[in-house]
């Protein structure tokens, strides 16, 4: 089920009053009603696909209960449930890429080789609900939580609706006690959450899908587009990925809010960094630290000398990009960001923006924020190409176009697609101390804020219902 | 009960009201702008559709108008409807102007098989058909007219393009004779051409929604136009080029299983195509035509003579 779905809007309304009028009595009947509702949500795409998750569910929840329990075999039990994680995701997310490839590299040798490829449609949400799982057991292991006994609340973290398919990657420490912990209902996150949600639904249907039009139109042709026409279809790009992602995960976060749980932060306006490590401390927050908290600092981190920090960095930085998907397109687009984080490692200048924004007591930045901004989103921008091209060659193809003689000219079309970005970045900087409000809250007066709601809700029940939406991006992830 | 509780439960209600409040509102605003559309007269009429009997009707698209001699085929009237009129309002015509023993050929291209092209957009229908057609669609469709005609259609972002623009840009096309449309400098040239090169079209193939339904909705309409007025209806695939079965073949299919088709998918060639992924030039045309005659004559709905 999609959020910007009309079945969603009526799915939502039905599991919020039975969660807060029938089922309130008892916790465990309303996680029982979440678990039902999220099963009901992802089954809705296909319910062959809930086997798979319910079958994920049961094995890290055992292998929670085992570690635990076990004093010798801990580790081994560990490796255990990482192989049947990452097994689960490499037959249905990677089997068919590695195939192909062995495939291709034996020929280049000489020899024929005929490996079975597997037709299976990629599940919905795979990668980020075995994220969710491996944290729950690596946590355990850490002994930074207690495993959870009632397979109901694990499966509730495992599977909550609002985050099941797209994020954001939650971690059992900081949701499972939500989970336990009786709820009240609370007016005031309630209306937070819905704010969110019309912000999130504004930033998708409104300007992602529009600018989805245009991206989709310079990159399907960039053999016919100008080099300025190219560069906008890359800015366009970024922007259409940040409001269709951060968008998903505002309105994540708001549907959480109506059922008194908080979801973690993924966005921090992330075209405001000054350099790529910003960017990262930015961008899909719960994924980047995730690996952070999971891969780099188990492997060692920045402690084991440089050698080995650069190769950890390495290591985060492409497997962040194989998380998105089995093409050599994503691993390119995290070595880009590699290539451009280590120079900041090196130089010590990776943590310079730690915990406050740019122009954080000024209306405006510096002249050398402004500097830093542009020069990072430029970066980010000709890395969404290789994100966004089908193959590397495509991505090239399109980079050799865009650095033309013509790049510096005025885009003979597409142009509109600024108009959808501006008003975002206004918006944007105004709220940038805090990434949870949007910018109506700053006004004043009660009666203007609704009205604003009311019309931003106008314009985005008439576009969601009159034209074809477009999937969100990351549930292909 | 105790106080905790009590006032949770208080500030849940307080919420649902104001949720309520403000969903009210924002259905009003559509309903008011919907209110002002209503009464502000149309400039379009629903076009004038030829009455009479025992006649060959072509109905589609532009594809019909640059695609079919009338002349090649003798006794036959082209009617080309373009997509603000959707696949319901062709066949509403379709029904007004059938005369007892009329052949007629639905040639639609594959986009009007897209179940969003039943019934266009509000601002497009709205001039297109009358108070009475809504009637009829909820009729004909009473659960296709709630779920897509009044959140697909009431609720929609073209109400206010069709209030600001006074409905121009929603103007139909109806032509009954060769194409006048311009295409640059001399597009008769061009058309009349055919060793020209074909300019591919940006957009020159059209993936289509495909839903069952939707097939069933047109072959029940059509099964009761022609009991009810004693004609018979055939479709007929498009004159599309390249790569519209790859692209489309659930939809073929479906036509195939819930139509009586005069021809078989037949993948155009470049080089009889004109401007468009679906419009014709001369030569194609010339030789669409012939098809189409032939059939008809194989078929006794043409004297060998004629």
């Amino acid at each position: 089920m999609l959020f910007d779905s009309l079945d969603f809007f009526i799915f939502l309304p039905i599991v919020f009053l039975l969660y807060w009028f029938v089922f309130d009595k008892k916790l465990i009947w309303q996680n029982a009603l979440i678990l039902l509702a999220s099963y009901v949500f992802y089954g809705w795409w296909d319910w062959r696909f809930l086997l798979l998750l319910i079958l994920s569910t049961l094995i890290d929840f055992s292998f929670g209960l085992w570690i635990e329990s076990s004093i010798r075999w801990r580790k081994a039990l560990l490796w255990f449930s990482i192989v049947n994680n990452l097994g689960i995701l490499a037959v249905f997310k990677y089997y068919n890429f590695f195939a192909a490839n062995f495939e291709s590299a034996m020929s280049s040798m000489g020899w024929q080789v005929h490996p079975y490829f597997l037709h299976i449609i990629l599940p919905v949400g795979i990668s980020f609900y075995t994220f969710h799982g491996m944290s729950y057991v690596f946590d355990i292991y850490r002994k930074v939580i207690k495993p959870e006994r009632n397979f109901i609340n694990y499966a509730v973290f495992v599977s909550f609706f609002p985050l099941l398919v797209a994020g954001p990657i939650e971690r059992a420490h900081h949701l499972l006690p939500q989970v336990i912990r009786p709820r009240r209902f609370d007016y005031r996150q309630a209306v937070d959450g819905l704010k969110l949600m019309l912000w999130g639904l504004f930033k998708k249907v409104i300007i992602a899908d529009a600018l989805a039009i245009f991206v989709k139109d310079i990159f399907g042709n960039y053999n016919q587009q100008s080099g300025s026409v190219l560069a906008l279809g890359a800015v366009y790009f970024a922007f259409q990925i940040y409001c269709d992602f951060s968008g998903y995960s505002d309105i994540a976060i708001g549907t959480a809010k109506l059922f008194g749980m908080e979801l973690l932060t993924n966005f921090k306006f992330p075209y405001f960094s000054r350099d790529i490590a910003e960017f990262w401390r930015r961008w899909h927050i719960s994924l980047s630290s995730w690996f952070r908290d999971y891969v780099y600092i188990p492997l060692g981190g920045s402690k084991g000398g440089k050698w080995q920090s650069l190769r950890n960095i390495w290591i985060i930085f492409l497997l962040s990009g194989f998380w998105h998907g089995a093409n050599w397109t994503f691993m390119a687009w995290g070595a880009i960001h590699a290539s451009m984080y280590i120079p900041l490692f090196l130089l010590g200048q990776n943590r310079k923006h730690v915990g406050e924004v740019v122009a954080e007591y000024r209306a405006l930045p510096t002249a050398r924020e402004l500097w830093g901004m542009l020069t990072t989103f430029a970066v980010v921008c000709l890395a969404w190409v290789f994100f966004r091209a089908p193959t590397i060659g495509a991505a090239i193809g399109y980079l050799s176009r865009m650095f033309s003689r013509d790049l510096f000219s005025i885009p003979s079309s597409c142009r509109l697609g600024i108009l959808y970005i501006i008003p975002l970045l206004v918006v944007d900087w105004i709220c940038r101390r805090d990434e949870r409000k949007t910018i109506f809250e700053k006004l004043p007066f009660t009666m203007l804020r609704f009205a604003i709601y009311v019309i931003l809700a106008f314009v985005i029940i008439n576009k969601l219902f009159s034209t074809h939406g477009q999937q969100f991006i990351y549930f292909q992830f | 009960m105790d106080s905790n509780l009590s006032t949770s439960s208080s500030d849940l209600y307080r919420w649902i009201r104001r949720v309520a409040i403000f969903l009210a509102l924002t259905i009003g605003v559509n309903l008011l702008l919907l209110i002002l559309v209503f009464i502000k007269p149309d400039k379009l009429q629903p076009p004038v559709m030829p009455n009479g009997a025992n006649r060959i009707l072509i109905l589609g698209a532009s594809n019909v108008v640059y695609g079919i001699d009338t002349l090649l085929i003798p006794g036959s009237i082209v009617i080309s409807l373009n997509e603000p009129y959707g696949v319901y309002g062709s066949l509403l015509s379709l029904r007004n102007m059938a005369g007892a023993g009329d052949v007629i050929i639905c040639d639609y291209p594959y986009s009007w098989m897209d179940p969003q092209k039943f019934v266009p957009s509000t601002a497009q229908f709205y001039h297109t058909v009358t108070a009475e057609h809504y009637w009829q669609l909820c009729r004909d469709y009473p659960v296709f007219a709630l779920k897509n005609f009044l959140l697909t259609n009431i609720l929609n972002e073209e109400l206010l393009a069709y209030l600001i623009k006074d409905g121009e840009s929603f103007m139909p096309d109806t032509r009954h004779s060769a194409p006048k449309r311009t295409d640059g400098k001399d597009p008769r040239e061009h058309y009349n051409k055919c060793s020209a090169p074909y300019v591919k079209a940006k957009h020159f193939i059209y993936e289509a929604g495909y839903d069952e339904a939707h097939f069933l909705r047109i072959r029940t309409f059509i099964e009761a136009v022609e009991r009810e007025k004693g004609v018979k209806i055939f479709f007929k695939y498009p004159e599309l080029n390249r790569g519209n079965y790859e692209i489309n073949p659930k939809i073929i299919e479906a036509m195939r299983r819930n139509f009586k088709m005069i021809n078989s998918f037949e993948d155009w060639p470049n080089d009889l195509m004109f401007d468009q992924w679906y419009h014709l030039n001369a030569c194609g045309r010339e030789r669409n035509s012939k098809n189409i005659t032939q059939w008809l004559r194989k078929n006794g709905f043409l004297k060998e003579q004629d």
